[in-house]
């Protein structure tokens, strides 16, 4: 198994397509088949991708919905994401802001570190910043650990600037917010398990898709 | 759609075809995709990647047995449906 073709003409349709699945929280290997059918199902018919298949957003909402075993209301979305994949990105926000606050508390305690109001609307402000993020910057890379570990390292600044910044709204004992810390970006990152996109053609023998 | 798969296994591009000669209009990707998936996650049909004669590969869907089953009950009712159907249109007014 292989990555895709780079080469196919319509690139950044099949790039929106695998962030709009992505959010979906659709498994590579299926994003890889439905890739390999717009692909085949273009070249077999001339059109565009967008021309046969609709706005990827569009596109990936069909997909999720025949994924499902028994088609139910489609739940709450925000930007095209997964409240699963919402309350990742919180966790890890609200982590790397613990972590950060925690351990520069541990390393100067005198300084008396702790969650400012600028901080706290960050928390609350988060989850909407890696929605906007993911669904604008992100189109560029269809790599879901690229995007992932890019966002997490955007989050780390911002939330180390709003905790060294900010006045302290209450303080946080180190010992509280480093372990709770450490538990929240676990719970976070647990989607940054290799998941890649596989292209099921790329085999050199065929093989059942089921 | 489960029709034409049961007609032999076949591929997306073509069964798109298929159903625009029997007068079902143009059937886009976004629209045919979704319906084999369905049909594939109901576990009526199966598929397989091979060899195309254009670019990538053609993913070729093929009936399972539960879903020969299906397009059998399927028939059935459509049968029973089109004949009742006919029977109101061509013998209804008499029955008033």
């Amino acid at each position: 198994m292989t990555e895709p073709d780079r080469s196919y003409p319509d690139r950044s349709y099949m790039d929106e397509l695998t962030i709009a699945l992505r959010a979906r929280d659709v498994p590579g290997a299926r994003i890889g088949e439905v890739l390999a059918e717009v692909r085949a199902h273009t070249a077999e018919s001339g059109e565009s991708a967008r021309g046969a298949f609709g706005p990827p957003q569009a596109y990936a909402d069909a997909v999720v919905a025949a994924m499902q075993a028994h088609p139910r209301e489609r739940p709450l979305l925000l930007g095209g994401l997964t409240p699963r994949l919402v309350a990742r990105a919180a966790a890890t926000l609200v982590g790397v802001l613990l972590l950060t606050g925690g351990g520069l508390d541990m390393l100067s305690p005198e300084a008396a570190f702790g969650i400012g109001w600028a901080a706290l609307g960050l928390v609350l402000a988060g989850p909407l910043l890696v929605v906007v993020w993911i669904n604008q910057v992100g189109r560029a890379s269809g790599h879901a650990r690229r995007r992932w570990l890019t966002s997490g390292a955007l989050a780390w600044l911002v939330a180390l600037t709003a905790v060294a910044l900010d006045k302290p709204l209450w303080h946080i004992p180190w010992a509280v917010a480093i372990p709770v810390g450490i538990m929240l970006l676990v719970l976070g990152l647990r989607g940054l398990r290799p998941d890649p996109v596989a292209d099921p053609t790329a085999g050199s023998q065929p093989r059942r898709a089921r | 759609m489960l029709s034409v798969v049961g007609e032999g296994e076949t591929y997306g591009y073509a069964i798109a075809q298929r159903l625009g000669r029997v007068g079902f209009g143009e059937i886009k990707g976004g629209t045919l995709y979704p319906i084999l998936m369905r049909l594939e996650t109901d576990g009526l049909i199966d598929s397989r990647w091979g060899e195309g004669s254009k670019g990538p590969g053609r993913k070729f869907y093929r009936l399972t047995d539960a879903g020969a089953a299906e397009l059998a009950r399927r028939r059935e009712q459509w049968h029973a449906f089109t004949k009742l159907t006919e029977n109101l249109l061509n013998h209804g007014s008499r029955d008033d």
